[in-house]
């Protein structure tokens, strides 16, 4: 051998025992020290962390947000099936609470038809701005309201809706509400009349005086209120995440070691890092609730889905908005309805980011339905395909296999069931 | 082939030392503002961190400060706008357009914040500003006094 393949020899057999030292000591950065972070790491650990959800603001146009009677009357209508027009659909129909408050479903059904989007969680979005996978409402009551009359789910009315709280809950509603209309003159008062009913429902509406209308669109409001009053108890609950965020807050590396793998850590390293998911699952709830269309085109059968351009005009639109006369608000604290964002190529074909917590137990996945599961949702991801319509916000990763096994293993430590007193979860004792 | 051992003998070395200089510190995990305030992490800035702005042709200078403190993503608030003109002088009759944008993402600002009110000596409320996303932002706002019009860039980062 010559002097000098010696010396390569021995100069690598130096450099790589280096190389070993470092590994095993836990000093090479990524690969080797899944529990070393930096100062800025550790930041955005911290700010994803469910110690730093801040206590649930009040929601100003909902005056019984927090009265425990409006909740406990909001939670005996989630799951009464009498608020739908054939006494077959409840709320807990799609939002039920053994799966996250989802279905499973790609897109809901409950036997009258495929509704256009997929069903969405309901646990948090008390903190939301806007609801809906478009933004379309801006309150969760507001938001409740909607699917009572739409024909592919509740299929009932307003007026139909306010008979049936004279008759089995006039007593919690009159505690908190005030006095009921007297709605019993079915020829002012037609039992079934809504603006979105059938032609029949419709017509009878339109039959009836405005005042009479107004006196049925307060019972209909306050019903969602009530709904809001117990929806808003339902908070995400604690994940094997905020723990480890706490051990990384501490520095706790034998903590950090019990609670995350290495490949866990190295998908948290990931997801806060080159992955870029931080940029809109921000937050201690994973979500910036704004709007961000990822290039999700749909199946065939789909109609041309435009997301939040048309939800944000609905939204400004909505009788039962913040601004509107059936809201408890004063119209200076409806910053998010009065600063609302119209126009612009962003908001065409663009979808509210989700929540990530509990992620794991919420497929199919998407404002569609279209990502079976979380290995679906990670290779759309490292993809990241032109979008229709509008632009996509992703930029492909061209992660290898074991990265995105990394990052699908760090989404699973965000499960966690919800943080809500277990007589929420059932139907309340008669 | 030397000179090869001795570009891969520096390169193991370099990836030793480098790897030494990212070993874990216990330093808290929270960034400090300038006035040594704790700021949160994931994209946050001090209320009074910008500079003040003048606009491009020089004829207006902008002094924003946000009345949230620290301004953090995902919350809905309010900045103060102070507008000299070049010189020194309060503009007390501005119309102010503002936008914002982050340039690397080629999306703007998820709201649209307008001024609601002229609080007098130059100073003007600018209600819906909200952030959505850590990183670089692009904040202008176009000045309309005196039939004259200039803009002002403000360049800020959320941490």
């Amino acid at each position: 051998m010559k002097k000098s393949s010696l010396l390569t020899v021995a100069l690598l057999l130096v450099s790589l025992t280096g190389l070993g030292v470092a590994a095993l000591s836990g000093w090479l950065p990524g690969a080797s020290a899944p529990h070393a972070w930096s100062d800025e790491q550790r930041a955005i650990i911290a700010s994803l962390s469910i110690d730093t959800l801040p206590p649930l603001p009040p929601d100003p146009s909902n005056r019984v947000g927090d009265d425990s009677r409006a909740a406990e009357l909001g939670h005996a209508l989630f799951f009464d099936a009498r608020f739908s027009g054939d006494d077959a659909v409840a709320c807990a129909s799609c939002h039920q609470p053994d799966r996250y408050f989802t279905d499973g479903l790609v897109r809901a059904d409950v036997g009258r038809g495929t509704t256009k989007r997929h069903t969405p969680t309901i646990v948090g979005t008390a903190y939301n701005a806007w609801f809906y996978w478009d933004g379309r409402r801006d309150s969760q009551w507001a938001q409740a309201l909607t699917p009572l009359e739409a024909a592919v789910e509740h299929s009932g009315t307003r007026a139909q809706y306010a008979q049936r709280v004279a008759a089995f809950y006039r007593q919690p509603y009159e505690a908190i509400f005030g006095p009921l209309p007297d709605i019993s003159d079915p020829s002012a008062f037609p039992p079934t009349a809504g603006p979105f009913g059938n032609d029949e429902e419709q017509s009878a509406w339109a039959g009836m005086s405005q005042a009479d209308q107004t006196q049925i669109d307060v019972v209909y409001a306050n019903i969602g209120k009530a709904l809001a009053a117990y929806e808003r108890r339902i908070l995400p609950g604690r994940s094997r995440f905020d723990d480890y965020a706490q051990a990384v807050a501490a520095n706790d590396t034998e903590q950090m070691n019990s609670l995350f793998t290495r490949e866990e850590a190295t998908g948290l390293r990931l997801f806060i890092g080159e992955a870029n998911c931080t940029d809109c699952h921000n937050g201690p709830l994973f979500s910036n609730g704004t709007f961000h269309n990822i290039g999700l085109t749909g199946t065939p059968d789909e109609v041309l889905d435009s997301g939040r351009i048309d939800g944000a005009s609905q939204a400004r639109d909505d009788p039962f908005n913040c601004l509107g006369d059936f809201s408890d608000a004063p119209a200076p604290s409806c910053q998010e309805l009065r600063f609302i964002k119209l126009e612009g190529i962003e908001l065409r074909g663009a979808f509210k980011t989700p929540s990530l917590r509990n992620v794991g137990q919420t497929a199919p996945y998407m404002h569609n339905g279209s990502l079976a599961d979380l290995d679906a949702v990670l290779v759309h991801y490292n993809a990241a395909p032109p979008a229709f319509p509008g632009h996509s916000d992703l930029l492909p990763l061209d992660f290898t296999a074991e990265q995105l096994g990394a990052l699908k293993a760090f989404l699973l430590t965000l499960n966690g069931q919800p943080n809500v007193p277990a007589e929420l979860l059932q139907p309340p004792a008669k | 082939m030397f000179r090869h051992t001795i570009s891969l003998f520096t390169l193991s070395c370099a990836l030793f030392f480098f790897a030494a200089c990212t070993s874990p510190t216990a330093s808290p995990a929270a960034d400090t503002g300038m006035d040594g305030m704790s700021m949160p992490g994931g994209g946050s800035m001090a209320a009074d961190a910008l500079p003040p702005a003048t606009s491009t042709d020089g004829l207006f200078t902008v002094t924003a400060t946000s009345q949230m403190d620290p301004v953090t993503i995902n919350t809905i608030h309010s900045w103060l706008l102070h507008v000299q003109t070049g010189d020194g002088v309060d503009v007390t009759d501005a119309r102010i357009d503002v936008e914002g944008s982050m340039p690397a993402h080629s999306h703007g600002l998820p709201t649209t914040p307008q001024i609601t009110e002229n609080r007098g000596n130059g100073n003007y409320l600018l209600e819906g500003m909200k952030f959505n996303m850590a990183g670089s932002w692009v904040i202008t706002a176009t000045i309309t006094a005196g039939g004259q019009s200039d803009t002002a860039v403000f360049d800020l980062q959320l941490k």
